[in-house]
């Protein structure tokens, strides 16, 4: 079942009927329901994976809490020596296990995602060795979501250990948090303190949140539709064929607006529908493309990805023993300038690393992750030098052009990101010199590209005016009920009229959607 | 409560102008089937509508043969008698039936003539023929009933279409010309009623060949498509028309076997059947393949559709007493339309001698 079909918009109205008919108490219970037959019916037998995670990440929460409580009644009792021992003593047994349960949560996804990507490099260990002995790679399915649910399941387990609550008594609640139907497919990556609030106390009926969550459902179908699919015809003819010049140009300019206009429709519609059931879902973008510079794109583009790794992996490395033994010898031995450098690199060469692996199972995504980790700490290096320009240049065009210096980055990142391989990408980079064939005839008619250009235009405006706080798509474009209709109908009629579906066309293939 | 009063007032006008937005994409995109490549078929579906209500005597029923073998303007000239092909192309008995009912809507005519053709074929028709039917019809419990018969195998999303053609016509944003504007708010009043009148001439040669060659063996009525005929008689009964199967003259299609299966059904029911490939027939009707047809066999001309609906007024005129509209002032408006049908007629001989 996609969420862009007939069939999930019959699933969510009949959710609705049901979830609002019954007291707010058991609505989460409906929710559960919808959610399990959602995920079953979109994994079948891949949802013994999710399975285990919601009971390993249940017991493993009890038991955290457990020893949480005994630490906690040990601090508050008179300290002697055996007490110390023992306070110890559960600290470890802590540690041990929330690594267990990070392993057994990282193993699901390894099996699944990562499987082909190990065996692949352990055969090639095994050659380079001269072993005369092949491990066979079988086709593994991806279940719904792990790569989503995985981060959730261990920021769950993590938030226990570090005691920021409780861990819960009841299955069903855990279950819940992990199968959410509305965002199983492309996150947002939610944590289960904030979510379990949205089930459970602000789920009653609300026009204003359910007004909100048409509001973006139908903005995030425009961009999906209208603009994500048509770019994705060109995008698709332009690198599946030896291109090269403004046509690849163009292509590589076009999958960037692709891959946005998809991945936050998509996001858009998951909230929005969310939204519908009363649940506020964690914002994943904040108008990327007019970042200055590469590190604020990320601060606004995947934005509960960049969240989950900067908690999860940045502040442990960064507070890590290593880290430390790290900051005592740099302290010594360098400058001051270099020293800040070494301890911004150190931990976010592991950030890097993670969101690349996390991307993809082949060297592709690590050097991804790389490429982005490489400008930031040349950026770094040269901050004294663009400090200095900066100050000589008028203000308004310094934006622009680090607007749009950040722009081509990020086409070039996105480009990586598109490439088969890693030989593939530099054969689009090269090619980009030689001369090409224009950009009609892929697909695209004329009249695509004005289109394009017409949404590319409607979206930047609508992102202006939301960066200038002028509106708010987040609390209501509108508070008036006659210009909410007449926007509606507009978009609706684009989406009909202009929206790529129809035979041939599988509009529930989303990018991120295999992650 | 104000939010609850501005979420229904956002709801309910975003339906009515979104309904009405749509319903007007609908018109200016689907394809306008308004010339011979089409058949005529938006004229055809459209024009029935247009006819004045319980002013028809006689309707026409049946596939392609249809609207290329009788020519209801013919038919008045002959005797003031006002009919309409109201047909589709490959027709099917499901698509058949839907149309019965429609015309029955609408109209209360003495005599239904029903074309067999298509009460032999059992397999899936093309979806052009079917888009082509409801896609021009309105809204009705008919044609929903008609989408949705089993044995129109088609996704149910796409059967959706029907009801919202844009759904399935929005690709055409490209290829809109002003044609498209034009006819999307015409008037599809069709002095033709209903016929796709062409004067070209691609002879047939080989006589009355095609009646014992074209089936080998004993031909029996599939059991689905005589349901569809018992329905449709039964529809007809119980409004006091008579229904008349006949078989215009088709060389690719018809066949003794054939004739045999329909004649013995028609004993069964105790109801008329004409069959115009007969020898006896087809003399008396002066019939030429070399000069009768527009396709080598498969439809009629102009040419031939005079002669098979003379025919039929000369067994009208005999069997039924039926009041001429000629000089009747409710049909005025026929008197003209049969001027404009002599005007096309004559410019389409006109082509043709080129």
């Amino acid at each position: 079942m996609s969420i862009i079909s007939i069939s999930f918009l019959a699933f969510v109205i009949m959710l609705l009927v049901v979830y609002y008919l019954i007291p707010q108490k058991y609505r989460w219970i409906i929710l559960l329901l919808g959610s399990a037959y959602f995920y079953y019916s979109n994994s079948k037998k891949l949802s013994i994976f999710i399975l285990l995670s919601i009971i390993i990440i249940y017991f493993i929460g009890l038991i955290l809490s457990n020893y949480n409580d005994k630490i906690k009644k040990l601090k508050e009792s008179n300290t002697n020596k055996d007490n110390d021992e023992l306070l110890l003593k559960y600290k470890k047994r802590k540690k041990h296990i929330v690594i267990i349960g990070i392993i057994l949560n990282i193993l699901g996804i390894i099996v699944t995602k990562y499987s082909g990507f190990v065996i692949e490099n352990f055969n090639g260990i095994l050659n380079i060795l001269n072993i005369d002995f092949n491990l066979s790679i079988g086709r593994v399915l991806l279940p719904l979501g792990i790569s989503y649910y995985t981060l959730e399941a261990i920021s769950y387990i993590v938030d226990v250990y570090r005691g920021k609550y409780a861990g819960t008594k009841n299955i069903f609640k855990i279950a819940l948090f992990l199968l959410y139907f509305p965002k199983i497919v492309e996150g947002p990556i939610s944590k289960f303190n904030e979510l379990s609030k949205e089930f459970y106390e602000n789920n009653k009926l609300d026009f204003q949140k359910i007004t909100i969550g048409l509001d973006l459902i139908i903005y995030g179908l425009l961009k999906k539709m209208v603009i994500a699919d048509r770019a994705g015809i060109y995008v698709n003819q332009a690198f599946s064929n030896p291109n090269s010049g403004i046509t690849i140009f163009m292509a590589m300019i076009l999958y960037t607006i692709q891959i946005y206009a998809e991945f936050s429709g998509c996001i858009d519609i998951v909230r929005g529908v969310s939204l519908l059931f009363g649940i506020k879902l964690p914002i994943n973008f904040k108008r990327p493309f007019f970042s200055k510079n590469v590190q604020e794109f990320w601060n606004r583009w995947h934005i509960t990805l960049g969240a989950w790794i900067k908690e999860y992996v940045f502040f442990p490395i960064s507070l890590s023993k290593l880290n430390t033994k790290v900051n005592k010898v740099c302290k010594n031995k360098l400058n001051n300038y270099l020293y800040k450098f070494v301890m911004a690199a150190f931990p976010l060469f592991f950030v890097w690393i993670v969101n690349g692996i996390w991307h993809g199972a082949s060297y592709k995504y690590i050097v991804y992750g790389m490429y982005y980790y490489v400008i930031m700490m040349i950026s770094f290096l040269i901050k004294p030098f663009t400090v200095w320009i900066s100050s000589k240049i008028n203000k308004k065009i310094l934006s622009l052009f680090q607007i749009i210096t950040t722009f081509l980055l990020v086409v070039i990142g996105m480009t990586l990101f598109r490439a088969s391989s890693l030989k593939d990408f530099l054969l689009i980079i090269t090619s980009v010199f030689h001369k090409g064939t224009g950009i009609l005839g892929l697909g695209l008619l004329k009249i695509d590209f004005i289109i394009l250009l017409i949404g590319a235009i409607l979206i930047f405006i609508i992102s202006l005016l939301e960066e200038k706080n002028i509106i708010s798509i987040e609390n209501g474009f509108t508070k008036n009920p006659v210009i909410r209709a007449l926007v509606y109908t507009i978009f609706i009629c684009i989406i009909v009229i202009l929206g790529i579906y129809g035979e041939g066309y599988d509009a529930s293939k989303f990018i991120y959607g295999a992650f | 409560m104000k939010e609850l009063k501005n979420f229904i007032i956002t709801i309910s006008l975003t339906g009515i102008l979104t309904i009405i937005g749509l319903i007007i994409a609908s018109k200016i995109f689907i394809p306008k089937w308004i010339d011979h490549n089409n058949n005529m078929m938006s004229f055809i579906i459209k024009g029935f509508y247009k006819e004045q209500k319980n002013s028809l005597d006689v309707i026409f029923m049946g596939n392609s043969d249809v609207y290329r073998g009788v020519s209801p303007m013919k038919l008045y000239e002959e005797m003031g008698v006002t009919s309409y092909n109201f047909v589709s192309a490959g027709q099917r008995m499901w698509i058949a039936k839907p149309i019965l009912e429609e015309a029955l809507r609408f109209q209360t005519p003495k005599v239904i003539f029903f074309n067999v053709d298509s009460v032999f074929y059992t397999h899936v028709a093309s979806d052009g023929n079917y888009h082509k039917v409801y896609d021009n019809m309105p809204l009705s419990l008919n044609k929903i009933t008609g989408v949705f018969d089993s044995n129109y195998v088609s996704p149910k999303s796409k059967k959706l279409t029907h009801f919202l053609p844009i759904l399935m016509y929005h690709n055409r944003y490209s290829e809109l010309t002003k044609e498209d504007i034009e006819y999307a708010f015409y008037d599809y009043s069709n002095p033709l009623k209903g016929m796709d009148l062409v004067a070209s001439k691609i002879p047939y040669t080989q006589g009355n060949y095609y009646m014992s060659h074209n089936d080998d063996n004993k031909v029996d009525i599939p059991t689905k498509n005589k349901e569809y005929l018992d329905n449709m008689l039964e529809l007809c009964n119980k409004k006091n028309i008579e229904l008349i199967l006949m078989e215009l003259p088709s060389a690719e299609s018809w066949s003794n076997e054939k004739s045999a299966a329909i004649s013995e059904y028609a004993k069964e029911k105790n109801i008329k059947f004409i069959d115009m490939n007969l020898d006896a027939v087809l003399a008396e009707m002066n019939f030429n393949w070399l000069e009768d047809t527009s396709d080598g066999g498969d439809h009629l001309n102009i040419f031939g559709a005079e002669k098979t609906t003379t025919y039929l007024a000369n067994y009208l005129k005999e069997n039924y007493n039926f009041e001429n509209h000629k000089n009747d002032n409710n049909y005025s408006n026929w008197n003209k339309q049969y001027e404009e049908y002599l005007k096309f007629k004559d410019k389409e001989i006109e082509i043709a001698l080129k």
